[in-house]
């Protein structure tokens, strides 16, 4: 071979490879944000107390510290929030070379905020100052449609634009309470998932603290439609030079009680949450019904959900899971005796046989028996999931006070769930109440799983042969249906499956219910974030999720442990319980406690949404609905009972 | 009436009397299929596990017959004598195996995604789509190579790597 071959033969075969590697790291750096370590507790401690003396009128030095010395990209800025009961009542932000001049100048403005001259003193010990050290920068891409969708790190990253030759910071919290993270739709066949920022709501803050007035948007007719088009105030803000950039910080707030330590560093917001011992899960669960017993009205229907940072509700309403919500707190008595609950479990129970009486389904089947179901006001059509759970419920409860005042209402309810039921196990998931008429083609994911719970809860609660023969049919139905090819290779959402195989036992003993949910609880473990993961992101470990670019639910952490759970108790049985399971459940429940709301975390929680005790929608969603708690804190207490 | 014994390669008169180039497709082919072999394994007990065992079967034919396809072409371009040709016969059934699996897979996950569609609204769609998605990979993934190497053994050059006459003579001439 030539001398020039060989050459050539050399440059071929690596030329494009060190081509695209050197675009990789064109790209990378380009985007990069490399943060310091974050500071420790002396230095965040110094940095409260200057700032709080700057508060209360008591300057305190900063003392000399290396992490204070430290350089700042962009001189900061260094954030200070004033959140008093949930409501932050003030904000400065200091600008400076390194972390103690940002620090200093930030404090020298506090005294000069007009807000915070309003506080009183009281309100000034009570508050809880909030510290961001924006510590890098990077750039913010908007040009590229698709990249657009990952542009940011949801809760991570916060968005700074520089026009007129300011600054304005949303900081990464910021952007998770305003509500503009995950917000675009890319796929219409998977409306779930969800990227991306809502920039127009964000240009419209930011252009509000620009001083930028007038409407963000104006209604025009097109043809016969009213369209919406850029206002007088979007307008003026889209005329002026901005300049974007992403900004990542080092936060921190300071503790409810001041004295219990240096002030808590935070990701996304939240705190590091209580380990799952027995103590903290047994805690956490008697919070979440706390919860929602204040969440519960007059009439027996709860407060559906709650966004956190204004203490509004929200609309909608889903009578499965009011049905589900009151069988938690059933659940919740029957393991913690707590005598707060069961006044609420049975104004529950009322709501449900008024909406029975009001929705008149009920009658008399074929057999003779009389039947009920569970419709929502105005409704024309009954759903299995209301009534399949409103038994889960009733029994629940029974099994939990052996009382038999709910009894009858099972029995009617649970003979409609088994006249909806098919030949093959399956159940049918709708009802036309005025024709009197099962649905044959409508079918959804939870109710027949849901169904063979009522059945098999409603056999403990009676002893009757024909509730677990049902049952029975239901589980063998919902575990044969994965018998085609696809099939092998997943699952769906079968945590009512797990539970109900559970329930069952030890009137059906049949390993093939313990192999399919061993194989789910493997499955789900696979989706399980594990330490090291998404390194940047440790407060994800835990939660089940199948990438970086999208942000856990809260719910599937609780909903599908309350399933794992199931499975382990049904491995114990059986005689081999896997110790990898018991791993995933604690794993999960570590994740949860942190996310579920307290005084520690509870800062930024309006004071009207009475949020202790409730877990939100995900660590970007400051929202709580009634089956977020449910289902997390269903999962706490049962978990309890498995540590010593 | 008996069969005419068909002469060896070796028997065979050759046009030009130089020493053949070396035929290195066998050994690329070879190396190709145990690299899949190893894949296919990786794949089948780590990502993309089945857990009924009929499907087990079919999706483990494919590493089975892979490696097969592998181990037989590299006998057929290393070894002299008869075993050459048996080697031939086990390259050409395994890769008329994965060309079956790869009709068969497809037709399960088609199968699948209707299946799925059918019974389910959005979640429906969008594990129907990934399973379309998986079918649609099936080829790359799976058909082209047997489908590269059987075209390779059944041609001249093939053949003749495994040290075997071709299977069919050149059309000849016909003086008018």
């Amino acid at each position: 071979m030539t001398r020039r071959r060989a050459i050539a033969h050399l440059a071929c075969w690596t030329l494009p490879s060190a081509a695209f590697l050197l675009l990789v790291h064109l790209v990378y750096t380009a985007y990069r944000i490399e943060v310091p370590p974050r500071l420790g507790d002396d230095a965040r401690a110094a940095i409260t107390a200057r700032l709080r003396g700057a508060l209360e009128g008591s300057p305190v030095e900063l003392p000399a510290h290396a992490e204070l010395g430290r350089g700042l990209v962009g001189e900061g800025p260094v954030t200070v929030q004033v959140w008093v009961d949930g409501a932050m009542r003030g904000r400065v932000d200091g600008y400076g070379a390194t972390v103690g001049a940002a620090v200093d100048s930030a404090a020298e403005l506090i005294p000069r905020h007009p807000s915070l001259l309003e506080l009183d003193a009281e309100s000034r010990g009570r508050a809880r100052l909030k510290v961001d050290v924006a510590v890098g920068r990077g750039t913010l891409e908007r040009r590229f449609p698709m990249l657009d969708l990952v542009t940011l790190h949801p809760g991570v990253d916060g968005i700074g634009v520089t026009v007129d030759g300011v600054e304005y910071v949303l900081l990464p919290d910021e952007l998770i309470m305003l509500g503009v993270l995950t917000k675009k739709k890319p796929f219409s066949m998977t409306p779930d998932l969800a990227l991306g920022l809502d920039t127009d709501k964000t240009d419209e803050v930011l252009a509000r603290r620009n001083g930028v007035t007038g409407a963000w948007k104006t209604t025009t007719k097109v043809g016969k439609k009213n369209v919406q088009v850029p206002g007088p105030a979007q307008l003026t803000w889209e005329a002026k030079a901005r300049t974007y950039f992403r900004v990542r910080t080092d936060a921190f707030v300071e503790r409810a009680t001041r004295t219990d330590g240096a002030p808590l560093a935070l990701e996304r917001g939240q705190p590091a949450g209580p380990e799952p011992t027995k103590a903290n899960l047994i805690e956490a669960a008697l919070a979440g019904g706390h919860y929602l017993v204040e969440h519960m009205q007059e009439t027996g229907r709860y407060i559906y959900e709650v966004d956190m940072s204004t203490g509004n509700a929200k609309g909608g309403y889903s009578i499965p899971r009011h049905a589900g919500t009151t069988y938690f707190l059933a659940e919740l008595y029957r393991i913690s005796k707590a005598e707060f609950l069961r006044e609420p479990i049975e104004r529950a129970f009322f709501h449900l046989q008024e909406l029975i009486d009001l929705g008149k389904c009920t009658g008399t089947l074929p057999d003779g028996e009389e039947f009920a179901c569970v419709v929502d006001k105005g409704g024309k059509t009954a759903d299995m999931g209301s009534s399949a759970l409103g038994v889960v419920a009733l029994a629940e409860y029974q099994r939990a006070t052996d009382s038999k005042t709910y009894e009858p209402m099972a029995r009617k309810l649970a003979a409609w769930i088994l006249w909806m039921q098919r030949d093959d196990g399956s159940f049918r998931h709708r009802y036309f109440i005025d024709k009197q008429q099962r649905d044959d083609d409508f079918q959804t994911l939870y109710f027949t799983g849901e169904a063979a719970l009522a059945m098999a809860r409603m056999y403990v609660v009676t002893g009757e042969e024909r509730y677990v023969r049902s049952a029975e049919r239901a589980l063998d139905w919902l575990v044969a249906w994965y018998d085609f090819f696809a099939g092998g290779f997943m699952y769906g959402e079968e945590h009512w499956t797990c539970i109900a195989s559970e329930a069952i036992w030890p009137a059906v003993k049949k390993d093939s219910y313990l192999t399919f949910c061993n194989g789910y609880a493997e499955f789900l473990r696979n989706q399980q974030v594990a330490y090291g993961d998404f390194p940047s992101q440790p407060d994800l470990v835990g939660a089940y999720n199948v990438t970086p670019f999208v942000m856990p639910a809260n719910t599937p952490a609780g909903s599908r442990t309350e399933a794992v759970i199931s499975t382990y108790q049904l491995g114990v049985a059986h005689g081999s319980p896997e110790p990898a399971i018991l791993r995933q459940i604690l794993a999960a429940m570590k994740y949860t406690l942190r996310q579920q709301i307290r005084d520690d975390n509870s800062y930024a929680v309006a004071a009207k949404a009475k949020g202790l005790g409730g877990v939100t929608g995900s660590p970007i969603d400051r929202s709580v609905r009634i089956d977020f708690v449910q289902h997390v804190c269903s999962a706490m207490i049962r978990a309890s009972e498995l540590i010593e | 009436m008996a069969k005419p014994k068909r002469k060896q390669a070796s028997e065979l008169p050759t046009a030009v009397a130089v020493e053949p180039r070396r035929e290195v497709r066998p050994f690329l082919y070879a190396g190709v299929d145990l690299l899949f072999g190893v894949l296919y394994i990786i794949a089948f007990t780590e990502f993309a596990v089945n857990r009924h065992a009929w499907a087990k079967v079919v999706l483990w034919a494919l590493p089975v017959a892979v490696i097969t396809m592998g181990v037989a072409t590299a006998i057929g371009a290393l070894r002299k004598g008869p075993p050459r040709r048996y080697a031939w016969i086990a390259a050409v059934a395994s890769a008329t195996l994965m060309l079956v699996v790869t009709v068969l897979l497809i037709c399960l996950l088609l199968a699948s995604a209707a299946f799925l569609s059918g019974v389910y609204g959005a979640f429906g769609k969008a594990a129907a789509s990934g399973v379309l998605a998986g079918a649609a990979l099936v080829v790359q993934l799976v058909g082209l190579l047997p489908a590269f190497q059987l075209k390779f053994l059944l041609t001249r050059a093939g053949r003749r790597a495994f040290g075997l006459p071709p299977l069919w003579r050149k059309p000849r001439a016909v003086a008018a």
